[in-house]
């Protein structure tokens, strides 16, 4: 026994345990399968998805109650959510603003309201005002206007109010709270402290809202909705985790039970399950330390090499010839085996190379497990095996599959004629064979992606889609520059193309807005002088007005309004998220409501000067998966090179060869067009699956065209595959069960394949 | 503003006399208790002998009318105002939820209410807002006290205010109490009189003393 192949297998191991246990961060964001090296725009975008304008808002409704009770309910989860301290901000309708907000409001009022210029506070200006406010005073609003007319006899606050603080800007309201339309759900919306992608802070802010729910409500009746990015990435994260490890351990148990009835040996079964295991440990340890971290799907994808690597002491001990040393068979079988090792190798360098962090972490796992099971296969499990043990032969089974193969291979011609059925198939189906839609492939079901709708359709919060970027190389030219462009929408708005928009600016003017108005506000006395020349106009008090004349000199000292000065306010939270960093600069963004005429915005768009542009996060997100799979497909091509290289190197011989690739080329893509023709939208996971059929279905046909000796060991070979192919269909099988749509689009199209590539495989095996 | 400030002692009078049923000092008090007692039991006693005057009876003779048009003229009393101001338009009213106020002096406005719908123009201005109702709730209870009594519906008024009728069915007044705290804030009591099915005046009394006495005129034919 050679020790040192033992040693350095066994440091290995104890290093990689070491580095996963204590260095490797595990990570559940699904942007991590957004690419990282992208366009501007792309990148923009994938901000934005991120931890963008609206990634952190939690829409909640009650329902199932009388509207007095719903209200009661919606009244008190504010206030126990305020209490939590896990968000900036809780509305419900209750206060059109925060107490905070009328502050700032009253405080700056000048400096924020865009009515504020020179002749507005000239004595024409100011009499104008006095005479609007008369009519407001005689009017059903006097009694609750008239506390603020003393100081804002101009009515820039009440401007102001109507802009930000007006009712009408929400829901409607029954009882004080907002209510949807029908009346049936009392709304609140909440924005997390918490960023929407650190899922487990967000998972506590859900459990937090559910039980100030429980502990608020006043009847068992009522029932509680929550939506938004944040509750969907906390609802696909425990999807996706209970999904693969609950399936990848009922995986291991069907390919351990498929394994012991091959062998009849537990023994053989701890031995065999030594390469996987060993390729598993060294594979995630080797994305920890390339990646920095480790996705919760590339570990789902761990079930891949089980089916994929539990083949190779699969193959070794199903070839043993009856009191033959495992270092003799390996003799013999290691040239097609190391083969089957290097082509999957290959294949998964596609992968590697797709550019999305996701997948190239998967890539790189399949890889580097791969790799470290075929090494663990040829130089440590012959040395770690005892000298003699006994194997179940299955004599009659093998008699039994010997002659089913015989039945196939009459049947050479049906790999062929798939082959071109199928490739006609998909050239005709091409224009809708791919999926596009990124949202297709979130683990989301439909339900909750309905009510995302419903609330935020209530709400008046709809998804953003088209945003306007105007880029800046500092904060204040990015606001300055959005402040330029704001009129402009104004016309759109007028045209009935969008609904409305929001920007920064509006809630925080660049400076030199609030310096232009500053300069604007006259002298105290000057403002005296005019104020009592309009007043003396009005049937108004002439000495009410002193908080006025007080407020506008303060104003005209006030350092400008900061975005830090809104900080914990709902206006706050729509203001910060709207002015973003990028690179050394920044982007303001100026984002669109129910935009009705896209044709029309997009011209309005290209109009536009400077570097400023239209972001279509939809559109953009779509055009990206397209411009990413394209991709791949590219670097598949790559990958089927090299594996071609390798076999020709491998193999030496056409003949072979082609009695290797048809049937797997057929499986290839005879599944692919079962796929389309079940009506299922390809994604790039099926491309990705694909290739790893072509990975496995190689290794069935290099195993069914390997030399052999006698009769017995052609048995033994097809034994082997055979319980190779039902290890991995049981394995994939499984996946296909998932509530995860990746995973499942990987399980179904694995099993597939490979049951495809058994068969195709076995009608061109060497038959003497 | 000695004059202003009459009413309000009236007012809190008035208010006194409504909570003093409170049951503390009933408690206190049984020998009061015996004599309030007696006290309701002659009122109600002389109610049914005096006919049914009361609030749903005169609803319902409000509720009867016919769809109207009415001069009005308004003094509005302001803290904030050297002199009154004084205004005048007409009030249209018709079942069963639609009430415009059109101010003609001393400038142009039309308040209109149909339903939920409020629209408010202003002519010279040419400015238009249109607003839901049931979102701005202080307004809409300013609003009801005159459209619900003059479309006599008792329902809509009772789910603002507190009603107490005085007065016989000559002479009668309607005194509205705000029963929700956000609009006692801003209104202290209104008081509707007429004679019969007839309204007279409706005058609003604001939290802070600030008050508008409507008059309506003989309905325009």
């Amino acid at each position: 026994m050679k020790r040192w192949p033992v040693m350095l297998w066994l440091a290995v191991l104890a290093g990689c345990l070491w580095w996963v246990t204590a260095q490797t961060r595990f990570n559940t964001d699904m942007a991590a399968f957004l690419p990282d090296s992208a366009a501007p725009a792309q990148q923009l975008m994938v901000d934005q998805l991120k931890d963008g304008v609206a990634s952190r808002l939690v829409l909640l409704a009650v329902e199932n109650g009388s509207t007095g009770q719903l209200a009661e309910s919606s009244k008190k989860l504010s206030r126990a959510l305020e209490a939590s301290g896990h968000f900036s901000y809780v509305r419900n309708g209750e206060h059109g603003l925060t107490p905070a907000e009328r502050e700032h409001l009253m405080q700056y009022r000048y400096l924020l309201s865009p009515t504020t210029d020179t002749s507005r506070f000239s004595a024409a200006g100011l009499e104008q005002g006095l005479q609007d406010s008369l009519q407001l005073l005689a009017s059903p609003a006097g009694a609750m206007v008239k506390q603020l007319l003393p100081s804002d006899p101009t009515g820039a606050m009440l401007n102001l109010l109507e802009d930000w603080g007006g009712a009408s800007s929400g829901p409607s309201l029954q009882h004080d709270v907002w209510f949807s339309d029908d009346g049936r759900r009392a709304l609140l919306l909440a924005e997390t402290r918490a960023p929407a992608f650190d899922i487990d802070a967000q998972q506590q802010v859900g459990d937090a809202i559910r039980r100030a729910f429980d502990e608020s409500r006043s009847s068992p009746e009522l029932r509680l909705l929550m939506s938004g990015p944040s509750v969907f990435a906390v609802q696909s994260r425990n999807l996706i985790h209970n999904d693969a490890w609950r399936l990848s351990l009922v995986a291991m148990l069907l390919v351990s039970l498929i394994l012991l009835l091959a062998y009849g040996s537990p023994r053989l079964l701890g031995l065999g399950i030594l390469p996987v295991a060993s390729g598993a440990l060294v594979g995630i340890a080797a994305v920890s330390l390339s990646y920095g971290n480790v996705h919760g799907i590339t570990l789902g994808f761990g079930a891949t090499l089980i089916g994929e690597a539990v083949d190779y002491p699969t193959y070794l001990f199903t070839q043993r010839a009856a009191e033959e040393s495992l270092r003799n068979t390996l003799e013999r079988i290691w040239p097609t085996l190391r083969l089957a090792v290097l082509t999957t190798v290959f294949g998964s360098l596609t992968m590697l190379f797709s550019g999305f962090s996701g997948l190239s972490q998967l890539g790189m796992f399949s890889l580097v497990g791969v790799l470290a099971a075929g090494l663990v296969t040829r130089y440590v499990l012959p040395e770690i095996a005892p000298d003699h043990f006994a194997i179940a032969h299955r004599v009659q089974t093998q008699a039994l599959l010997a002659r089913g193969a015989s039945m196939l291979s009459g049947l050479k011609w049906l790999p062929l004629l798939a082959l071109a059925a199928a490739a006609a198939y998909l050239a005709i189906q091409r224009q809708d064979l791919w999926e596009n839609e990124l949202s297709r492939l979130s683990p989301i079901p439909s339900p909750a992606l309905e009510l995302d709708r419903s609330l935020r359709e209530a709400m008046g919060a709809p998804d953003v889609r088209y945003l306007i970027a105007v880029p800046g190389n500092t904060r204040q030219a990015a606001l300055e520059h959005s402040e330029t462009i704001a009129p402009q929408l104004q016309e759109l708005v007028q045209q009935g193309i969008t609904a409305g928009y929001d920007l920064t600016a509006r809630i925080i003017p660049s400076e030199r807005t609030q310096a232009v108005r500053q300069a604007a506000l006259p002298e105290p006395e000057t403002l005296r002088r005019n104020l009592d020349q309009a007043v003396a106009a009005t049937p108004f008090r002439a000495d009410i007005f002193e908080p006025f004349l007080r407020q506008v000199e303060q104003s005209r000292h006030l350092p400008p309004l900061q975005i830090k000065d809104w900080q914990g306010t709902p206006l706050g939270g729509l203001a910060g998220g709207l002015m973003v960093r990028q690179g050394d600069g920044w982007v303001a963004l100026i984002s669109l409501r129910n935009v009705s005429n896209e044709a029309a915005l997009k011209a309005f768009a290209s109009r536009l000067g400077g570097d400023a542009f239209l972001l279509d996060i939809k559109g953009e997100s779509s055009r990206m998966i397209m411009q990413y799979r394209d991709q791949s497909l590219r670097y598949s091509l790559l990958g089927v090179a090299a594996i071609l290289l390798v076999l020709g190197i491998g193999l030496r011989n056409i003949r072979a060869i082609f009695a290797v690739l048809l049937p797997v080329a057929a499986a290839v893509l005879a599944t692919a067009a079962l796929l389309a023709g079940m009506d299922i939208k390809l994604s790039l996971f099926h491309v990705v699956s694909l290739l790893l059929v072509l990975g496995i279905g190689l290794n069935y046909g290099l195993f069914f065209n390997r030399p052999a000796l006698d009769e017995a060991e052609r048995r033994r070979t097809l034994f082997g595959v055979l319980v190779c192919a039902a290890s991995t269909v049981s394995a994939f099988g499984v996946l296909a069960f998932s509530a995860t749509p990746v995973l499942q689009a990987i399980g179904i199209t694995v099993a597939l394949g490979a049951v495809l590539s058994l068969l195709f495989a076995a009608m061109w095996a060497k038959t003497k | 503003m000695t004059t202003g400030k009459a009413p309000n002692l009236r007012h809190c009078e008035c208010s006194e006399a409504i909570s003093f049923f409170a049951p503390r000092r009933v408690e206190r008090l049984p020998r009061r208790l015996r004599f309030l007692a007696m006290t309701a039991i002659l009122l109600a006693w002389a109610g049914t002998v005096q006919a049914d005057w009361d609030t749903p009876t005169l609803m319902k003779m409000l509720a009867e009318r016919p769809a109207g048009q009415v001069r009005y003229s308004e003094t509005k009393h302001s803290a904030l105002l050297k002199e009154p101001l004084k205004l005048t338009g007409t009030l249209r009213y018709k079942k069963p939820a639609f009430l415009q106020k059109h101010v003609q002096t001393p400038f142009e406005e039309i308040l209109s209410v149909d339903g939920e719908r409020l629209t408010w123009e202003k002519p010279v201005a040419q400015k238009k807002h249109i607003l839901a109702l049931r979102d701005y709730p202080a307004i809409r209870g300013f609003i009801e006290s005159m459209r619900s009594t003059l479309n006599g519906d008792v329902k809509t008024l009772e789910r603002f205010y507190k009603l107490r009728l005085d007065g016989t069915e000559q002479q009668w007044t309607l005194v509205l109490l705000p029963s929700d705290i956000d609009m006692a804030q801003f209104i202290r009591v209104i008081r509707i009189s007429g004679s019969k099915a007839r309204i007279s005046t409706i005058e609003i009394e604001e939290a802070g003393g600030d008050r508008s006495i409507m008059t309506l005129h003989e309905d325009v034919p």
